[in-house]
């Protein structure tokens, strides 16, 4: 199998690792631990694989691990962990927006993407940025609070900084 | 999940990229929103394009030029003309965020004949392609007909690289609808309309696999143009206008809709548009 050596930096760290040419980036994330990023469709429709390549939320599912060598990737991972949750993945906890989990990696990513562009997202902002995620379990409504919930914590935490 | 590839390339030139293509199994590949999604399985290796700095929305001259890597993103984010609406209204319709992201112009021409939007917008403004294909000393830029250049993806006769579509910018106004079964689905049918000095311009999509794809209306638009020179009282016009685009709207029956159907969701989106067009610009043609 032929392979590339992926060099790019993820999470904040840079790396170089040799992956066959046709891999795609959820697999590469995934065969180096960062079992975050769920493969779901694999066809970039449910949102699941979403991570942000130079700040914009894209699906790895269908990007070729080849084509994101040699740029900033971020994952889940890189966002927040159990022991020091993004506001944004607190806000998801707190909003009761998780049932079996497994569409949540992408959504938070989706909302970070969001909070990049437009920190104060009306609902519609919202449901928009979470139009290619699909979830099976929350019914979505409790997203969309988590999401209001994370901009008003991710907005103070930014004043408070200030 | 992986592709069965032998080699990845990312060119730096035209001139690199359009040799890297002379291989069997080698696709250009932009974006790559659909790498994973249409069968590739003899796919052998690719030549990204994300080097060639393709990109961009640029006014020259009078026309618009839109560069074939342009996400659709880039393009919703873009400062168009005021006639050219219909450009940010087809971005948008990709709600998909990630898709939008990473799908571009080029790409979304250079699929098979289940592609939509986009090449429905390009066909009703009038747009031709600008593609670099392989000449005796180098890189040659060719400017193709659209439909032209669907008809060789479609057909598997498509050469070079579309590297960019250039837009009459004296268009006075545009508008673009599709129906579609949820926020994330491909278009089970679109249209579009344009309206400038050239008259009114109709095309719709019958998308799907075997599906005819992007059509122009000639009928519908010069009926559509007569109607906005001498905008009509009353609401007859519609159902006449209706019979006109139903007489030239291709049908096509496949899982997710059959075949009148489609038509008929095509032939209101069209009639639909007209009115659009007419509250806002009747008697300006």
């Amino acid at each position: 199998m032929s392979t590339i050596t992926f060099k790019a930096v993820v999470n904040g760290a840079a790396v170089s690792w040799e992956v066959p040419v046709g891999e795609f980036l959820t697999e590469t994330l995934r065969n180096h631990g960062l079992i975050g990023t769920k493969r779901g469709c694999e066809s970039g429709d449910c949102g699941a694989c979403a991570v942000l390549l130079d700040g914009v939320e894209v699906n790895s599912c269908v990007l070729l691990s080849a084509q994101a060598s040699g740029h900033d990737i971020v994952t889940i991972e890189g966002i927040g962990d159990a022991r020091a949750p993004h506001p944004i993945q607190q806000a998801y906890v707190d909003a009761g927006a998780i049932q079996c989990g497994f569409c949540t990696p992408g959504m938070i990513v989706a909302t970070k993407a969001l909070l990049e562009e437009n920190a104060t997202p009306s609902r519609d902002d919202a449901r928009h940025a979470l139009a290619g995620h699909l979830c099976r379990c929350t019914g979505y409504v409790k997203c969309l609070d988590a999401i209001e919930l994370a901009a008003e914590r991710v907005g103070d935490a930014t004043k408070g900084g200030a | 999940m992986y592709l069965d590839l032998e080699t990845y390339a990312r060119p730096a030139s035209l001139a690199d990229a359009l040799a890297l293509l002379k291989a069997p199994g080698t696709a250009a590949v932009a974006g790559g929103t659909h790498l994973n999604v249409h069968g590739h399985e003899r796919l052998r290796a690719v030549v990204d394009l994300q080097g060639l700095g393709l990109g961009g929305v640029s006014e020259e001259g009078s026309s618009l030029r839109v560069g074939a890597t342009t996400t659709l993103s880039e393009l919703l984010a873009a400062e168009l003309p005021a006639g050219l609406a219909a450009l940010g209204q087809v971005a948008d319709a990709e709600k998909n965020r990630a898709v939008r992201n990473r799908s571009t112009v080029g790409g979304r021409l250079s699929r098979d004949r289940s592609n939509g939007r986009v090449a429905t917008v390009l066909e009703a403004l009038e747009a031709e392609l600008e593609v670099a294909a392989e000449g005796p000393e180098g890189p040659t830029r060719l400017h193709l007909h659209l439909r032209d250049r669907l008809h060789d993806v479609a057909t598997g006769a498509a050469a070079g690289i579309v590297i960019g579509a250039w837009i009459p910018a004296d268009l006075r106004w545009s508008s673009y609808l599709s129906a579609q079964l949820s926020a994330v689905d491909a278009p089970t049918t679109d249209a579009a309309l344009s309206v400038g000095p050239r008259g009114v311009h109709i095309a719709t999509g019958c998308h799907g696999a075997n599906a005819a794809g992007t059509v122009a209306l000639p009928a519908t638009s010069t009926a559509a143009t007569v109607l906005l020179a001498d905008p009509p009282t009353g609401d007859g016009w519609r159902a006449e206008l209706r019979e006109v685009a139903l007489s030239e709207i291709p049908t096509h029956t496949d899982a997710l809709a059959g075949g009148d159907y489609r038509r008929d969701v095509a032939a209101t989106l069209v009639v639909r548009l007209v009115a659009a067009c007419l509250a806002e610009n009747g008697g300006a043609a």
